[in-house]
């Protein structure tokens, strides 16, 4: 499915955060949304998910404006993982991706063998099986975050939004996390993901929109994209996309005068 | 990171949940029936029949069906109530619905019309809770999270307590201050089925819509943007918790008075045994809540030889040091 935006606009607290805004996410794409702090890239993600109201504008899942979607419909379709990683209650972390299944049951019905089985693929995609029963809790900040992108895939979404899913996560575990999500687009699916490590971005996202100040400085492929000039307008600093041993990497040498 | 033994696997404490409403159910049935059977007159009401059928129909059984309804509303609206809030502190009367049912009836009593009719301590207290709601509602507003809601609760309970204050501050009638401040503590006692009919259609509906925010409690753990992208409903929800625990708490204080820490002390206690999930945690607390209330009001009864306490005062006396006992071991969890 396919997940766009036409001239977004939106306000926070009667603030302008983002103007102007186009995207379109496709299916076997990955597309990074980055930028500094304060960009717009989650305010942006909360208005793909259909969780902000927008001011001007379009959003479109599969063609059709959000609005048009019921929310169980929507639900199934388009999962959303936020950039907070609060669980408020000791629950074990089954029962957490459990939660992921919410949209695809009947109210008051038991876990079917489908749930289960999306619970357990969710489970082990995110290397979180061997946590399966420990209260959420107990476990440390990178598992938290893995669990709860566990509880996304578990809804099994057409389209997959995250809020900076790899922060927080060891070297290893940013690599698992990207590698699934290019796994999941190469299924057929959409994934938008929002992120800071500039390296991962041009490595494993097919497409990426670079925010500054809620508007779009650059749109396109990451060679496209991460251009030192670019690189320069949005961040403040200078940095140089090479390749190193046949991989893409992005080395920030310095802030600019 | 060092954690308690009792926290180190959520599910060592929990229980299969149809074991557990099975159980819980099978406790609140048999606390009932205790409740039906415990009396001066003994379990088989040793009285002339006419007698005993007065005694069963106006004494016996309105009491323990109140025990067990406003047992079932109060333990319901605070697991309704800390789940949606995300607080294991709240409790029924944060959002200020009984303190409103509280204004109610002393300024029932306040104008004398108690003494007119016997219901208008009821009806009283029900307006009370009433325009509390709508108080709280047009206060915090039906959209925002859960801070506005503690506010305006917060807002309506402390204006309910000033009027009550100034209400005992100018009785000029030191038998109804006595009134007022007896009614407050809360009981079961003398309660006909008059009162049941009038308080249990709307204890019920209340925890109709109670027992339906389960989904969208479960779905709150992961916090409100999570729980919308999950299909969940959040003004809905609100209104849900909102008037559901209006209508039950409202309802059940209008009746029996302010009875504390039901709602605070069961879904407490019940949560490790419901795997922390907070859509199980609702029917468990209203079964143990009702067993909870029922159980107590018959220990009442048999103590009442010896000392004649009302409920209200029963379930603080036995609340607070299970409170601090929770603090404790809290506190042990905690310890570095």
């Amino acid at each position: 499915m396919i997940l766009s935006a036409h001239g977004l606009v939106a306000d926070l607290a009667r603030r302008p955060v983002l103007n102007d805004i186009d995207l379109e996410a496709a299916p076997r794409t990955v597309t990074a949304i980055i930028g500094p702090n304060g960009a717009g890239k989650s305010t942006l993600l909360r208005a793909l998910a259909g969780l902000l109201p927008v001011r001007e504008g379009r959003v479109l899942l599969d063609n059709l404006p959000l609005s048009h979607w019921s929310r169980t419909e929507r639900a199934r379709v388009l999962a959303y993982v936020p950039q907070e990683r609060t669980v408020h209650w000791a629950l074990d972390v089954r029962s957490i991706v459990a939660l992921g299944r919410l949209p695809h049951q009947v109210p008051g019905a038991r876990e079917s063998a489908a749930d289960a089985a999306a619970i357990a693929a969710a489970l082990a995609d995110m290397d979180v099986t061997h946590l399966a029963e420990r209260p959420v809790t107990d476990i440390s900040g990178g598992e938290l975050a893995r669990v709860l992108v566990a509880r996304a895939l578990a809804q099994e979404p057409q389209v997959l939004i995250a809020d900076e899913p790899a922060a927080g996560l060891d070297p290893a575990h940013q690599l698992a996390l990207f590698r699934c999500f290019t796994r999941i687009a190469q299924s057929g699916r959409t994934v938008i993901v929002a992120l800071h490590d500039l390296s991962l971005a041009a490595r494993f996202c097919h497409k990426i929109l670079l925010l500054r100040a809620g508007r779009s400085v650059a749109y396109g492929s990451p060679e496209t994209v991460l251009d030192a000039s670019h690189l320069a307008a949005a961040y403040g600093v200078t940095a140089r996309l090479h390749t190193l041993d046949g991989i893409p990497v992005v080395q920030v040498a310095d802030e600019l005068p | 990171m060092k954690t308690a033994a009792a926290t180190s696997r959520a599910g060592a404490d929990a229980v299969a949940p149809q074991a557990l409403l099975a159980g819980l159910a099978a406790i609140a049935l048999l606390a009932f029936l205790l409740s039906l059977a415990v009396g001066p007159t003994g379990a088989l009401i040793e009285a002339s029949p006419g007698a005993r059928a007065l005694i069963f129909w106006e004494i016996r059984l309105p009491r323990a069906l109140l025990g067990a309804l406003v047992g079932g509303a109060l333990g319901l609206s605070g697991a309704a109530l800390q789940g949606y809030l995300r607080n294991p502190l709240a409790e029924p009367s944060i959002i200020g619905v009984s303190g409103g049912a509280a204004l109610g009836a002393v300024i029932a009593i306040h104008l004398g019309l108690a003494q007119v009719l016997a219901l208008a301590l009821p009806l009283g207290g029900l307006a009370g809770a009433l325009v509390a709601m709508l108080a709280v509602v047009f206060l915090g507003g039906m959209r925002g999270g859960p801070v506005t809601l503690i506010l305006a609760g917060l807002a309506v309970s402390a204006f309910a307590t000033a009027l009550i204050s100034l209400a005992l501050n100018l009785s000029a009638n030191p038998f109804a201050s006595v009134e007022m401040v007896f009614w407050m503590m809360g009981s079961l006692a003398d309660r006909s089925l008059t009162h049941v009919w009038l308080a249990a259609p709307l204890i019920l509906a209340g925890v109709w819509m109670l027992l339906r925010a389960g989904r969208a409690l479960d779905a709150l753990t992961l916090g409100e943007d999570a729980a919308q992208s999950l299909g969940i409903d959040l003004a809905r929800t609100r209104l849900l918790i909102v008037a559901g625990t209006a209508l039950a708490v409202g309802a059940a204080t209008a009746v029996t008075g302010v009875i504390g820490f039901v709602g605070l002390i069961v879904p407490h206690a019940l949560r490790p045994l419901a795997a922390h999930r907070p859509g199980l945690l609702l029917p468990a607390s209203a079964l143990a809540g009702a067993a909870l209330l029922a159980t107590a009001d018959v220990a009442l009864r048999l103590a009442q030889p010896l000392v004649d306490l009302r409920i209200g005062v029963f379930t603080a006396l036995i609340g607070a040091p299970f409170f601090v006992w929770l603090v404790l071991r809290l506190r042990r969890q905690l310890a570095p």
